[in-house]
């Protein structure tokens, strides 16, 4: 895996992750970025992480989704990197 | 001296007398020395009672935790690099590890008195090696309290490099 994806190379998320990895749990598939870096050398489908193109908001149990003062939207928190499993990448 | 981050959360004790898992890291394989120089806690319920964060390192050869929501540490020092570890926080259910060694706790006031760790010397914070398999394998954050739907703030400081 780790020549198929070597640290950089650009990727696509081609299939949801049947394990929940960080990231939000979400279906990433058709997210794009480069791999940043691999966990879980132990395993046989090594975890990449992948810093993405295109961050995505994501609210915590606490975060507010309007301001309460002017009513609009708030942005949530940012994620700019999931990790995906090799065999959902290409 | 190492580059140093920090990572905040706005969590909640949804229920009494439950662990819950509510910051968790890992470093990827590699990585530089990864330490813990900073838990910060504190809540802020009407109901008095105690609360408890514990610091929990997973052994090598147990499985990672999986699952929550990720969250990028941010530098303290804008132009240093990106944290090379990867955090989630509880915003997205996290699945603990497997082989879990409590290695502190700090507590505090569910209405407001703050608890916290600072090692005293960077020798002294919990450390995970990098490594092909990193060692520790990760390191993960567990609340519990005696009320249920406590908000509270938890602060990690952590370090990367020697």
């Amino acid at each position: 895996m780790g020549t198929l994806f070597p640290i950089g190379k650009k990727v696509t998320v081609t299939a949801k992750s049947s394990v929940p990895v960080a990231g939000s749990g979400d279906d990433h598939t058709g997210k794009t970025g480069r791999v940043r870096a691999y966990t879980d050398l132990a395993k046989d489908d090594i975890i990449h992480i992948v810093d993405l193109d295109e961050p995505f908001f994501v609210y915590g149990p606490n975060d507010p989704k309007f301001d309460q003062l002017t009513g609009k939207p708030v942005q949530g928190n940012k994620v700019d990197w999931i990790e995906v499993p090799g065999s959902c990448l290409s | 001296m190492p580059y140093f981050y920090d990572l905040e959360f706005a969590a909640t004790q949804t229920t009494a007398g439950t662990p819950q898992t509510q910051m968790a890291g890992k470093q990827v394989a590699a990585g530089a020395v990864l330490g813990i120089y900073g838990l910060i806690c504190a809540a802020r319920s009407l109901t008095a009672g105690g609360m408890t964060v514990q610091t929990k390192t997973n052994t090598a050869g147990g499985t990672v935790f999986s699952g929550g929501t990720a969250q990028t540490p941010t530098q303290k020092e804008p132009r240093a690099p990106v944290a090379q570890s990867t955090w989630v926080n509880g915003g997205t259910a996290i699945t603990p590890g497997t082989t879990l060694l409590v290695r502190n706790a700090v507590g505090m006031a569910q209405t407001g008195g703050t608890g916290g760790l600072q090692p005293i010397t960077p020798q002294a914070a919990i450390q995970i090696e990098g490594g092909t398999t990193p060692n520790p394998v990760d390191v993960e954050f567990v609340s519990n309290g005696v009320t249920s739907a406590v908000a509270f703030e938890q602060t990690l400081e952590i370090g990367e490099g020697l």
